[in-house]
């Protein structure tokens, strides 16, 4: 038995979201798995650049999603370590792959209408080299990488930037991402989270952070994104 | 002033947790009262707390009941038998007609499924004669009123809208099939899909502050659900064309906007040519099946 309640209006109040004309995806562990490339790299730029001894991977790991450069800084490692990890992650990019379900979500979002955007803790030129090899390059208006704006994730500015590329308002748009600082990204710039759960090293932070979504499987976010109505 | 020469109906509306009665004259209503079920142990004690229950209405009403309607939750048999009550499974097996008449020697009684006995109560509430009501609650049930009369009608089951399949290969039902729409639109299987997308526990408060807020997760949860009562709606309209839709139930009425969203839906299933009917939020909240069983009792007198 329930409280009756009457009166209520029989239109829509504010419950109904517009439909999303955007989707802003990190790059590594949304769409490409690279986990594996980028951990070979890392120990081998650690090898040249501050010698033997085990390359400290897992607190990088947790890291991932960042700015190169901004890694080396939290951790205390050397610069110089760009330079062999960028030299190597080229050489490896082909061992990259993308993950199940990912071109195919691409491709029905570019079909319904909606407008892509990559926004990687990578630099601008990798992240296109990258995706370009993979043959996924067209689906993306824009590949933003973390050289390209003032201040890299956690930063909003990434996000911001690829709104104003696209001229879409942030309530019309939704980010995804793997790591919490994509989430951070996102709502920095008023923009709905998603949490990729499909390859996240950080599942628990990432729920913790208090995604506006939680996405298991890429088609998942089809839900999300009805096809935008012609103009 | 009770006249104590006016005719008493009463309606009886029977849960899985309470029971609710309420006595009405032709000028009003003239009595109201509830009561918990004792913790569970038999339908042969229920029944006897029913009739205590009742004792206690004829001596403060004074005068005999001219008719007796009775909501019920359960599945009852064309024999009058309860083939099935997930909520209280001890009424199995109960002879629901000879009770209620046993319990009832003084009037007729009747008795109906409490969604069938809801839309009866909107759709009198609504003055119109073609009436589809749905309750999200719980569970999901509803009724059909059609050409002024309960569709299909005393004696031949009920209008099982909770059990109208909407997605072929959607979610397991408790029935044991999939896709019913209980199991894809009821509270409980918003709040778990809610859940699923929040990748939290959501209780209903958390969801219908979510849905206010406009968050990603509450609203598609609550709009998949929309989606699927609009498919009922487009389903019973396509083949019995009532001219109304009444949205009801302590889930449905307590998200904002759910009304609306349906709407909305039914209006994107809508076919060339063929307008779907407006839908509106019913009016009676939690007292519908009561109210309709006591329309039940004044039906069965005349």
């Amino acid at each position: 038995m329930t409280v009756p309640i009457v009166g209520q209006p029989a239109t829509a109040t504010g419950a109904a979201a517009p439909g999303r004309l955007a989707v802003i995806f990190d790059l590594d562990g949304v769409i490409v798995d690279s986990f594996a490339v980028m951990g070979e790299a890392f120990a081998i730029a650690y090898a040249e650049v501050v010698g033997d001894g085990p390359a400290p991977f897992e607190e990088y790991r947790r890291h991932l999603g960042r700015y190169f450069p901004d890694i080396m800084r939290i951790m205390g490692l050397p610069l110089a370590m760009e330079e062999p990890f960028v030299r190597e992650s080229y050489r490896l990019a082909r061992q990259v792959t993308v993950f199940d379900g990912v071109v195919e979500l691409l491709l029905e979002l570019r079909v319904r209408g909606l407008r892509l955007a990559v926004a990687t803790g990578k630099s601008g030129p990798r992240a296109r080299s990258l995706l370009d090899g993979l043959n996924l390059l067209p689906f993306f208006e824009h590949v933003i990488g973390s050289d390209e704006v003032p201040r890299p994730k956690p930063a909003p500015d990434i996000v911001q930037h690829a709104l104003g590329l696209m001229d879409v308002r942030a309530d019309r748009a939704v980010m995804v991402g793997d790591m919490p600082t994509d989430l951070a990204s996102a709502r920095g710039a008023d923009v709905a989270a998603a949490a990729a759960l499909w390859a996240s090293p950080e599942v628990d932070e990432l729920l913790a952070a208090g995604p506006d979504l939680v996405l298991r499987h890429p088609s998942d976010l089809l839900a999300f994104c009805p096809a935008v109505p012609a103009r | 002033m009770r006249s104590p020469d006016q005719a008493h109906y009463l309606g009886v509306d029977i849960g899985g947790t309470k029971v609710a009665l309420r006595v009405e004259t032709d000028t009003g209503c003239v009595d109201e009262s509830a009561f918990a079920w004792e913790p569970r142990r038999s339908a042969t004690l229920d029944l006897a707390q029913l009739t205590t229950h009742v004792d206690g209405l004829r001596a403060r009403l004074g005068t005999p009941l001219r008719a007796v309607g009775v909501a019920m939750p359960a599945t009852v048999g064309p024999a009058g038998r309860v083939t099935a009550w997930p909520s209280r499974p001890e009424w199995t097996g109960l002879e629901l007609e000879a009770s209620l008449r046993a319990l009832f020697p003084e009037a007729p009684v009747a008795w109906a499924d409490d969604g069938d006995l809801g839309a009866l109560a909107e759709a009198e509430e609504s003055g119109c004669d073609d009436v589809l009501y749905l309750g999200v609650g719980t569970g999901v049930g509803g009724g059909l009123f059609l050409g002024g009369a309960l569709c299909p009608g005393l004696g031949r089951g009920s209008f099982e809208i909770g059990h109208l399949i909407v997605e072929l290969d959607g979610v397991r039902c408790v029935c044991g099939r999939r896709g019913c729409l209980q199991a894809v639109a009821s509270g409980p299987a918003t709040l778990r899909r809610a859940a699923l997308l929040r990748g939290a526990a959501v209780t209903f408060d958390d969801l219908r502050a979510a849905v206010r807020g406009g968050q990603l997760w509450a609203v598609a949860a609550v709009e998949q659900t929309c989606r699927a009562v609009a498919a009922a709606v487009a389903g019973v309209h396509e083949l019995l064309h009532p001219r109304l839709a009444l949205i009801g139930g302590g889930f449905a009425t307590g998200i904002p906007g759910f009304t609306g969203l349906v709407s909305a839906h039914l209006a994107d299933l809508a076919r060339p040519g063929h307008p779907p009917p407006p839908v509106a939020p019913a009016a009676l909240g939690g007292l519908s099946s009561l109210r309709g069983a006591v329309s039940l009792a004044r039906r069965i007198a005349s």
